[in-house]
């Protein structure tokens, strides 16, 4: 257990969302990973809740690509959408390009309508 | 200088001119990584940083410490030195007893990331290899409060 960083993990309207909190750096991103590796096969979208994570670093970044492509790797049609609330994970998502590569929401509700 | 004659008076003037530079040991493991973070807050603050540089810099100190620490063992350390002037800040931090970086992909892709935060949040930075199982990282950006 790690008092940094909590994740769990709950399936809401079809999609299984990842519900992160804390802090994501090279000692907690492996909780981010073993969640990607916990879901089910048939997962088509998958939305990790970053609203209340308050650090996230190019190594809990990477495992959100590495998650993105494994998912298409299934499908062209899976996704993993983000949201993001919090004004220093959405620069850091900006200056590595992957605002663009991610979809973004404000909250879990849009995130799961689309 | 004044406050020096005071610590009171200095700690709540600001009066930390005398300061730099300010260093901080660490074992390389990256539980620590939370340490150093705390530490570039602390420094951050004492310049009269605002909300976003000081989180600019926790992301930086986190991604020197993560790209000097690779290949850390039970033996690595990390020594960080934040040295400032009225203009820049400078920070290097300098990793002992650390073995070979990984060269898969998903390492590479790590370092790749890392690599265009360092570009977009300071103006300068380096990372150097030694022999002898140390790495250093260095960086430097326009002074935060200015």
């Amino acid at each position: 257990m790690n008092e940094l960083f909590k994740a769990s993990r709950e399936s809401v309207g079809g999609c299984e969302v990842i519900r992160a909190v804390g802090e994501v750096d090279l000692s907690t991103t492996s909780e981010l990973q073993a969640q990607f590796d916990a879901l089910p096969e048939s997962s088509k979208v998958v939305v990790v809740d970053l609203s209340q994570v308050t650090f996230l670093d190019s190594t809990g970044l990477n495992a959100l690509v590495s998650a993105q492509k494994r998912l298409r790797m299934r499908s062209d049609d899976h996704e993993l959408r983000l949201v993001v609330t919090q004004p220093q994970i959405l620069k850091v998502l900006e200056i590595t390009g992957l605002s663009d590569v991610f979809p973004i929401f404000a909250d879990v509700e849009a995130a799961t309508a689309k | 200088m004044p406050g020096l004659d005071n610590p009171t008076a200095a700690a709540t003037s600001g009066a930390l001119e005398a300061a730099s530079p300010v260093s901080l040991t660490i074992p390389g493991a990256p539980e620590f990584f939370l340490v150093a973070r705390m530490s570039a807050r602390a420094v951050a603050t004492c310049l009269d940083a605002d909300v976003d540089q000081i989180e600019d810099l926790r992301l930086l100190i986190d991604e020197v410490c993560t790209l000097s620490g690779e290949g850390s063992t039970s033996t690595s350390r990390m020594t960080l030195t934040y040295s400032w002037d009225a203009h820049y800040l400078e920070v290097r931090c300098i990793a002992s007893d650390v073995g070979d970086a990984l060269e898969d992909h998903e390492s590479r892709a790590a370092r790749e990331l890392s690599g265009m935060i360092l570009e977009a949040l300071c103006e300068d930075f380096s990372i150097e290899h030694n022999e002898h199982g140390t790495r250093s990282v260095w960086f430097r950006l326009r002074r935060p409060g200015t």
